[in-house]
């Protein structure tokens, strides 16, 4: 759907959330999940842990059925035991594998994950899993979620917070759910037991265009403030402020070697004297020459790497490069400063302090008066220029012990543009002409990362290949790539086209498709696939304009209405303009709003039919005589 | 073993012992010793900085890239309380080095990263005795920068992502490494081997292809093996030979040095092991396979080599291990109620009864494991050389005249390139009036059916005679395998046409599509449910019913319920399965799909055509030109490839699938109150040498018929006849542009 797309763009997404990353199975449901949590004094190393006690019993459906039961751990959490019974039998050879999890964002992490076959082999047969362990900081005890990979039928979450202990707990996305909730006190822990009690939550599952999970599964934000036991006394993330005291102390002293900073600095803004010069030669160094590898590390997923470290390596997560962004800056006398972020991901922010809230870090520059946020993980984008994920985003920004909270500003749609300019003729049985393209923002980024990640000498044929939309009957000439190195810089291409899709003759007729690309022609929805809102994963604008100059003795016999749609989110239009001699296409499409409702998908539906039968319209032209 | 393509080299897939080793270095004593020695390379290439013009514009060049083996072996004494054993030591030191210069962003990050296994101990224990199994490995990598300045890369910067006592894997990203520097890294590794029965050759076999995604200017191999060693290597389509040579210590040495070695540019329809230059290379201290023949000389010739393979498979023809080939007999005997009934029936007829028996009783076999891989299931293979040698004893025992034929798959190495014993593969010749053959293949394969991938081979021919239970004799000659025609490899569909009178702008096919030869595998082991194929199977050698036949097999007996589940459900993914097939055919998905329908399945040479049905709906083949429409006539039969500018210049050879012809029959309803246009420009003919393409389009009432004949004469092309064949490419290709005009009647 949407635009055509040279490669698929890897961003990086550090989810916090602990959700298994596996398939759900229709062959098999969890008819019972119980998890109990309780807050609990570890006196012998003096903190506060939560043992988590997670029971699934799984039943199958289907003869055979291998489900593989996972489960996250690190370095904050621990598992102690696992019990598994199958039939009421401890299955044979069980041994649960411990490894550590990768997939191809992350680097290094130390998430590990412990997992192990369930073998279901008749219909009708049970599983009895359970998972003890350990939270060994309130801080890192962020979300229970109520939903798992499979389908819960019934299910149970109980928390039992003991008076010594300030929790607060913000519940979500219940309304579409059947979940009822119950506080009773145990007097001989002196604790509040919260129960909560569902049927029927879906499994979870990761729908590409869909929302992040926090976003439409029920669960609790726990957020742990304090705790008095005896005479100690815990202060967790109280408040924001509180929070930001936490991420201040990691980033204290983050900063490392001047000197090399120092050089580097200079050596990037030699000769330049206007300062927005300056940073920008400092913003595209950081986002042209330092790799993006992520290391998620226990308190390395939190700390930054140190900037000079991030300097010598040539690669960094988002927190090494907002680090390095910062230490650069600030060594050529600017204002500059660390910020924290949840991207789009993730449905919070700070009014709830807690360490789920985000995910990314990012540079902030306060200069004259404005905040400038240079996020190096997005190459090719320009200063100015904002990412969808962390466009409309509140953005905690370092102001020395204080914190300042600010927002990253939301994008017109026409900051991402892709327009495409043609002058056409016909040439016996072909349309050729000259042809231009711009590329801005984001649209501008998938671009330049879709050619640099293709080797040199082939970046010649794969740009045609992509120009023509894929078609083969296209023969591209003297094409002109304007220079791929300055992302302040719009992306410009010209070349001479002869393209033989697109026209066909019947006796001295000729019926002409002008539009190459058709882009949204298959963004139909499927409805009973898409089961949550669907996102765009961009603003955007799509302008094409075709001058067709018609042969001489020959006038348009029958011009296509065109469509035009507007809707709130979104709008479509396309007309034809006669003039003397020519016939001139023009089409806009423009994403304004990101998000489609779940509502409107019908609607979408309707307009992108639209959409494709202007698309499928020919354009006709027959001698004047005719 | 299936050979793969070794282009870089990281992992070893076998373990080899040493006694040289000294076992009290740390690991970082023995990282540094190794990391002088690479880098006190004298080689030259190995000191190169500059790039070749005509590579400037290369994404990365390889100045110099080596990989060496050092593989020693001694006696070691085992003592395991109160008795001893003696066993090998094989310890084996390898070392890829490679000096690369990275001259863009995708480059850089194919070289930015190094994963490996950095540890691995199987040692195994037996009584109080260990037999060492390790494997360790130790990297370094250094980076100059343009200005000439270098920089050693701090290694102990890798991340351990497995850490276990006897198991670490580690990943480094390479610190400061950008666009424009040359990284020089190496891998090495050390191996301990005392476990005997894992030195063999297929373990240790080593292959590679002197072709690389990046130039590569300067490339050597050297391999050096104990005096004790078995070594047996190939030189394969052009490759140089090796320079062969001892040391005073009397090992051997195996050395080859290539130059210029230009990349790898990956085209289509070609055949890697036939026309790829490459070395391999194998050995082994306990498995002289040269044994068998001429007592164990090392350095035996290609010729020695596939007679050793031979020696072994004309072993197996021993009674006493394959007993089941009277089963196979007495089978026939049942099916024609006794031996007399067998010869009264033609030989044909009843050969074909025999290989259907055997057919049966191997896919009609299932594991517990088949019941949670159903999808598998029809894309099970017999295995050529024991049904072959099944088989010949059957032949054997009812006094009918066959061959053995020994042949190799044209997508993998020549018979005069047969390496380990799974580089071939066997079936069997009758010789009737007509040679007949058995192929043991997928479940599809007919008696009689040669399998495109061994059409046009040459093969040794092996004629069997049993000297007793436990021992045939074999007289010898060569032929070649037949080509099947065109015509016998088909695709013939009639595609049926009609625009919704709703919505003229989306169209509605009815389809029905016969297949016979070769093209009609791919679509019956995709489209027919499991459990069809298993009752056509059982019916054409009136097996037992799937029932009983589960409730005999000790692994299956419990699991009845569960195959009659699984099937069902395969069963119920039919629609599935032909919505895949319209897709993949016209690269867009339907609707509506309905009416799918197997007409005949084809499992059997009396009824060679596989047909099926299918009917749905496509939308954006018809275009809106004011009144009129537009048809995508071109597009109704699927695409057809289309050439890109640099596929027309071609050097290699063409390895097609097969010799194939298609015929499409299309009618196209024309709307009421329109009239067609534009067939006569769908008349189109070429004819060479190499095949043919037409079409032609008439009106008959209010209905438009096109027909579309293409044809592949051959299974392979010179590389000179390309010009050729791409004219008949270029002619499918130049369909698929052609439309009809619907102009509404004024």
């Amino acid at each position: 759907m949407t635009i055509k797309l040279l490669i698929t763009y890897t961003l990086c997404v550090l989810c916090t959330m602990r959700v298994s990353a596996l398939e759900a199975d229709s062959a098999v449901t969890i008819t019972s999940l119980k998890n109990e949590f309780r807050f609990n004094w570890n006196s012998k190393d003096n903190r506060v842990e939560i043992n988590q006690k997670l029971n699934n019993i799984y039943t199958s459906s289907a003869y055979q059925v291998n489900y593989t039961v996972s489960e996250f751990y690190n370095n904050n959490i621990s598992i102690n035991n696992i019990t598994c019974k199958v039939d009421g039998r401890t299955p044979r050879g069980f041994k649960p594998e411990y490894t550590y999890y990768s997939n191809n964002d992350i680097f290094y992490s130390d998430e590990r994950l412990c997992y192990f076959p369930l073998d279901l082999a008749k219909k009708g047969s049970i599983g009895n899993v359970t998972f003890e362990e350990t939270v060994n900081d309130p801080r890192y005890f962020t979300n229970i979620y109520f939903a798992d990979n499979l389908p819960v039928q019934q299910g149970e979450v109980s928390i039992e917070i003991p008076h010594w202990m300030k929790v607060d707990i913000k519940e979500f996305n219940f309304n579409a759910f059947n979940i009822k909730k119950s506080t009773i006190y145990n007097s001989s822990n002196d604790a509040d037991i919260i129960t909560y009690k569902f049927t029927n939550i879906p499994a979870m599952k990761k729908e590409l265009h869909g929302p992040g999970p926090t976003y439409i599964y029920p669960h609790l934000l726990i957020m742990c403030k304090s705790a008095i036991v005896g005479s100690k006394q815990f202060t967790y993330f109280n408040t924001l402020a509180d929070l930001y005291a936490w991420y201040h102390e990691l980033v204290k002293d983050v900063a490392g070697d001047p000197a090399p900073l120092r050089t580097k600095s200079n050596e990037l803004t030699a000769g330049l004297t206007n300062d927005l010069d300056k940073i920008k030669a400092i913003f595209y160094y950081v986002q042209d020459n330092i790799r993006y590898i992520a290391f998620e590390d226990g308190i390395a997923g939190f700390k930054p790497e140190k900037a000079d470290e991030v300097l010598r390596k040539k690669y960094g997560d988002c927190k090494g490069m907002a680090n390095l962004t910062k230490a650069l800056l600030v060594s050529a006398g600017f204002d500059a400063r660390l910020c924290w972020l949840g991207t789009k991901h993730i449905a919070y922010d700070y009014q709830t302090p807690s360490m789920a809230v985000d995910n990314h870090m990012i540079c902030g520059l306060l200069y004259k008066g404005k905040t400038y946020y240079l996020d190096a993980t997005e190459t090719y984008i320009g200063i100015n220029e904002y990412a969808e994920r962390i466009q409309g985003r509140q953005v905690l920004m370092e102001d020395g012990d204080k914190y300042v909270l600010g927002k990253i500003p939301s994008a017109q749609p026409q900051q991402n543009l892709s327009s495409e300019i043609s002058k056409l003729y016909i040439n016996g049985a072909s349309l050729a002409g000259k042809v231009s393209n711009v590329w801005k923002g984001e649209d501008k980024e998938e671009v330049l990362t879709g050619i640099n990640s293709i080797k040199q000498e082939n970046v010649e044929d794969v740009m045609k290949h992509y120009l023509a939309a894929g078609n083969v009957d296209y023969t591209i000439n003297n094409l002109v790539l304007s220079t791929t190195s300055n992302p302040d810089k719009d992306l410009n291409v010209g070349y001479a086209v002869d393209r033989k899709s697109g026209i066909s003759a019947f006796g001295k007729e000729y019926y002409i498709d002008l539009d190459n690309r058709k882009e949204l022609s298959d963004a139909v929805i499927a409805i009973d696939e898409q089961k949550n809102d669907y996102w765009f994963s961009r603003k955007d604008q799509i302008a094409t304009e075709i001058e067709l100059t018609l042969p001489q003795g020959y006038k348009a016999a029958s011009i296509p209405p065109g469509v035009d749609i507007s809707r709130p989110g979104y709008e479509f239009h396309i007309t034809y303009i006669s003039s003397p001699g020519k016939i001139t296409y023009k089409k806009t499409l423009l994403i304004k709003n990101t998000l489609l409702t779940k509502a409107n998908f019908v609607q979408w539906n309707q307009d992108i039919e639209l959409l494709n039968k202007a698309y499928n319209e020919n354009l006709v032209i027959k001698p004047v005589s005719q | 073993m299936k050979k793969t393509l070794r282009l870089l080299f990281f992992f070893p897939l076998f373990a080899t012992t040493a006694g040289a080793q000294n076992n009290n270095q740390t690991y970082a004593e023995k990282a540094a010793e190794i990391q002088k020695e690479v880098w006190g390379t004298t080689v030259p290439e190995f000191a190169t900085t500059k790039v070749p013009v005509n590579l400037s514009n290369e994404s990365a060049v390889v100045f110099a890239k080596s990989y060496s083996m050092q593989r020693s072996l001694t006696n070691k004494f085992k003592f395991m309380i109160i008795t001893a054993s003696s066993t090998t030591r094989a310890l084996k030191l390898t070392t890829f080095h490679e000096r690369v210069k990275i001259n863009d962003k995708s480059a850089l990050e194919d070289f930015s990263t190094i994963s490996y296994q950095k540890r691995l101990d199987e040692s195994v224990h037996i009584l109080s005795a260990k037999f060492s199994m390790t494997h360790d490995t130790y990297i370094g990598a250094k980076i100059i920068k343009p200005s000439g300045k270098e920089v050693v890369v701090n290694t102990s910067e890798e991340v351990l992502i497995k850490n276990e006592k006897n198991d670490q894997v580690s990943k480094l990203a390479v610190s400061d490494l950008q666009v424009g520097d040359i990284l020089d890294y190496y891998v090495s590794t050390v191996d301990v081997n005392e476990n005997a029965s894992t030195d063999n050759f297929a373990d240790n076999d080593m292959v590679f292809v002197l072709a690389g995604e990046y130039p590569v200017l300067y490339n050597s191999y050297d391999f050096q093996y104990s005096k004790k060693d078995n070594v047996k290597h190939i030189c394969a389509n052009g490759a140089p030979q090796f320079n062969i040579s001892t040391n005073a210590a009397g090992d051997q040495i195996y050395s080859l040095k290539v130059r210029d070695q230009a990349k790898y540019s990956s085209e289509f329809w070609t055949s890697k092991f036939r026309q790829f230059p490459y070395i391999e290379i194998s050995s082994s201290h306990t498995m002289g396979f040269v044994k068998f023949v001429s007592g164990g000389k090392a350095g035996e010739s290609a010729a020695d080599r596939l007679q050793a393979n031979k020696a072994i498979f004309e072993g197996t023809f021993t009674e006493r291990n394959i007993p089941y080939f009277s089963d196979v007999v007495d089978r026939l005997k049942k099916y024609f109620d006794g031996k007399k009934n067998i010869k009264a029936v033609p030989l044909d007829s009843a050969m074909k009864v025999l290989y259907n028996i055997r057919k049966g009783m191997v896919f009609g076999s299932y594991s517990k494991d088949d019941v949670g891989k159903v999808d598998e299931i029809n894309y099970r293979r017999m295995s050529s050389k024991f049904n072959t040698v099944v088989m010949s004893m059957a032949l054997n025992d009812l006094k009918i005249d066959h061959d053995v034929l020994l042949i190799c798959s044209r997508n993998a190495n020549t018979l005069d390139n047969i390496f380990n014993y799974s580089d071939f593969d066997a079936c069997i010749r009758i010789n009737d009036t007509k040679p007949l053959y058995m192929f043991f293949d997928d479940a599809a394969t007919h008696f009689n059916e040669i399998p495109q991938r061994f059409q046009g081979e040459k093969v040794i021919v092996l004629t069997p005679k049993r000297e007793s239970s436990t021992k045939y004799s074999f007289a010898e000659g060569t032929a070649v395998l037949p080509v099947m025609q065109a015509a016998v490899n088909n695709i013939n569909e009639d595609i049926k046409v009609s625009l919704l009178p709703a919505n003229m702008q989306k169209i509605k096919i009815q389809r029905l599509v016969k297949q016979t030869g070769l093209m009609r595998h791919d679509d019956q082991l995709r489209l027919l449910p499991v459990v069809d194929i298993d009752n056509i199977l059982m019916e054409l050698s009136k097996s037992e019913k799937l029932e009983k036949r589960l409730a005999e097999n000790p692994e299956t007996k419990k699991l009845r319920d569960d195959f009659s589940y699984a099937f069902s459900d395969d069963e119920s993914k039919s629609v599935k399965k032909f919505t895949s097939e319209i897709k993949t055919q016209y690269e867009q998905e339907p609707t509506q799909v309905t009416d799918c329908k197997i007409i005949n399945a084809a499992l059997d040479n009396s009824s060679p055509v596989f047909q099926y049905s299918e009917s749905f709906v496509l939308d954006n083949l018809v275009k809106k030109a004011g009144n009129n429409y537009i048809i995508d006539a071109g597009k109704l039969a699927g695409s057809f490839y289309k050439l890109v500018e640099k596929e027309r210049k071609r050097t290699y050879d063409v390895y097609m699938p097969c010799s194939r012809s298609f015929k499409y029959t299309i009618n196209i309803a024309v709307p009421q109150g329109y009239t067609a246009k534009g067939l006569e420009e769908i008349a189109s003919k070429k004819a060479n040498k190499t095949g043919s393409f037409s079409s032609e389009a008439t009106l008959n009432g209010n209905v438009v018929t096109i027909v579309i004949t293409r044809v592949y004469n051959n299974n392979f092309e010179k590389a000179e006849n390309w010009p050729l064949l791409s004219e008949v490419i270029d002619a499918s290709a130049g369909f698929n542009a052609q439309k009809i005009l619907f102009e509404k009647k004024s």
